[in-house]
């Protein structure tokens, strides 16, 4: 029984598709400007439900899917959902500047559900839906339980992925605790100064034992650092654990990975806490390791489905991405990175997610045929 | 084959409790609403096990539709009045904040997940729950319902079950209090948005509150009709 990608849609700073993602990170082209990864779009109430359907119709008709079925599953991920719809409404409520009907109509945005509530009834979708919002490690626990969803007959095909736009709560919040870059983010880089925010969607199809997989999704693992409210444990224990967990569920030892597409955000702690797990698992004779946030910065609840997509591309690709924006590596992060973007035999790849609240996930995604 | 069995050993609510004791004391001042809501229900849903208390085998799904409104309109009206951004307030405004919180005090090292979804928040919460527990992820899962009214965050309440496969009921010898069957979320056609009005005592993650009342009765269904007319069933047995 496998697990098999079959679509993908991306919707990112750097181009309104999954191609166009590729691409950019391909030739190192960085859609970060002012220190973050916006993206324009036509004026709509709610960004986030935009950039959903985007991705979600660029996937569905790469799997080839003219519609959902009420046995499809439907599983979103965000941390912030539609925010921006109602953010300065309540402000501007709670100063009595409108009124109250005013309000609500705004306010119907502020469960996260409601981003389900919106999308399904885009696809005119009544089947089982679900939305994670285990802050950055969302998409890939949404990975992880599309992964079970199917395994267990709970449904026959997922839709799967997240969303996540800018808004005061998350670019003024990040500030506040010091952990933004105004530049593009340097991953790993002993000069590196932060994160860049960003908005995107990105989502996947996932099917079981498909004739038309790009690639299967062989394992995952989660975990959590009980450590810090928004720091990882400075050993990466957590990260450890659900790496451990994502290649036992898949099989795998570490020495089956080909390449390891990390979180890498470019704060300090992170970079420093997932190097140090990485390294603990996989030794000296572990792959190159990678992050794109430079290219197309951290999207929060919709980075693991963002960069999973990117995972794909590089395995049909056959290609292992270089870290763009890395200068001079960090020589107290003991991993290894490629110089430029590398040619290689990659047969299993690595993604690695960690959250605010120590909450870390971990995905294998192999090359099409090359688990049974 | 059938899925692996899933079994109730605790419950907890915060019905009639108390918060302000917990809220002042030091481990508890930086909390919110939500997060003292939700440990009190815990602490009482993990007295049954101790063997689940601190174990790198205990997972935890919380569910919260509202997530913690309260600490993001904080944020957000003291950002718009003096433009400074309060890195406390932000720390605790996200929906996963409260995990994040209770993961830290409970030392919980298994998987966790937040979940979110409008009228299906606990629904979602426990079938997730259940999952991991069938898929050997962890042996105990504690699932959390929480939510506080809005917009004027008072009220609500939380209420926690501590679930077990069967390695974890077999370590803990703890007697089970109902064995889950089967869960089923049926959505009604989406018409547009729901409204976030909420009635009585209504909240949109109370479903596992519902459930822990039902199993304490001594009930082995439970039926609960949502405000967009969808409607969640729960059987399960008892041991």
């Amino acid at each position: 029984m496998t697990v098999d990608i079959t679509g993908t849609g991306a919707v990112t700073c750097v181009g309104a598709t999954a191609q166009a993602l590729w691409q950019a990170a391909l030739s190192e082209r960085s859609g970060i400007r002012g220190g973050v990864g916006e993206i324009e779009t036509p004026s709509v109430r709610s960004k986030a439900v935009y950039l959903a359907t985007e991705a979600i119709k660029q996937a569905m008709s790469n799997a080839g899917w003219t519609e959902l079925h009420a046995d499809d599953g439907l599983i979103l991920a965000t941390t912030t959902g539609q925010i921006p719809v109602w953010d300065k409404a309540l402000v501007r409520f709670l100063k009595n500047q409108i009124d109250e009907k005013t309000f609500q109509q705004d306010f119907s945005a502020q469960p996260l559900g409601s981003l389900v509530d919106e999308i399904a009834a885009v696809l005119h979708f009544n089947g089982p839906s679900q939305l994670i919002t285990t802050a950055c490690s969302a998409s890939t626990q949404a990975l992880a339980l599309a992964a079970m969803w199917l395994k267990t007959g709970r449904v026959k095909r997922v839709l799967v992925g997240g969303a996540e736009v800018l808004c005061d709560l998350t670019v003024q919040g990040f500030k506040s605790l010091q952990l933004l870059s105004p530049t593009p983010t340097m991953p790993f880089d002993e000069a590196r100064q932060g994160i860049n925010l960003s908005e995107g969607a990105g989502f996947l199809t996932l099917e079981l034992n498909s004739s038309k997989a790009l690639a299967h999704l062989s394992g995952h693992g989660m975990s959590t650092d009980a450590f810090h409210m928004t720091s990882p444990h400075p050993e990466g224990r957590g990260c450890f654990e659900a790496m451990s967990a994502a290649l036992k569920s898949a099989r795998l030892s570490p020495g089956d990975i080909s390449w390891i597409h990390a979180h890498g955000t470019g704060s300090r702690h992170n970079d420093a806490a997932e190097g140090t797990a990485i390294n603990q698992l996989f030794g000296e004779s572990q792959p190159f390791t990678t992050s794109t946030k430079w290219v197309h910065g951290h999207a929060l609840g919709a980075s693991g489905a963002i960069e999973t997509i990117l995972c794909v591309e590089a395995l049909k690709h056959q290609t292992i991405l270089k870290t763009g924006g890395l200068k001079n590596a960090d020589p107290q992060i003991p991993v290894k990175h490629a110089k430029e973007n590398t040619q290689a035999e990659l047969t299993h790849v690595m993604k690695n997610t960690l959250g605010f609240g120590g909450a870390n996930a971990a995905i294998v995604i192999s090359r099409a045929g090359a688990v049974k | 084959m059938r899925a692996p069995s899933v079994y109730v050993i605790g419950t907890g609510t915060t019905r009639g409790k108390d918060l302000r004791h917990l809220l002042t004391t030091a481990e508890f001042r930086k909390a919110t609403r939500n997060m003292a809501m939700a440990y009190l229900s815990i602490e009482e849903a993990l007295a049954s096990c101790p063997q689940a208390k601190e174990s790198p085998q205990t997972g935890f799904v919380l569910g919260t539709s509202h997530g913690e409104f309260g600490a993001t309109r904080d944020f957000l009206v003291a950002l718009a009045d003096t433009g400074v951004a309060r890195p406390l307030l932000f720390q605790n405004s996200l929906h996963n904040s409260t995990l994040g919180f209770l993961s830290l005090k409970l030392k919980v090292t298994g998987p966790a997940i937040t979940a979110s979804n409008h009228h299906f928040t606990g629904e979602n919460a426990l079938e997730t729950a259940m999952l991991l527990l069938q898929d050997g992820q962890c042996q105990y899962c504690i699932v959390t319902g929480v939510d506080t009214l809005v917009p004027d965050p008072v009220g609500g309440s939380a209420a926690s079950l501590l679930l077990a496969n069967d390695d974890g009921l077999n370590a803990s010898q703890a007697q089970p209090l109902g064995v889950l069957d089967h869960l089923e979320c049926v959505r009604k056609p989406t018409a547009g948005i729901s409204s976030t009005q909420l009635h009585d005592d209504y909240y949109e993650s109370d479903a596992i509150e519902q459930l822990v009342y039902a199993i304490r009765s001594g009930k082995t269904s439970l039926e609960l009709p949502k405000p967009d007319a969808s409607v969640s069933k729960m059987r399960w047995r008892k041991p």
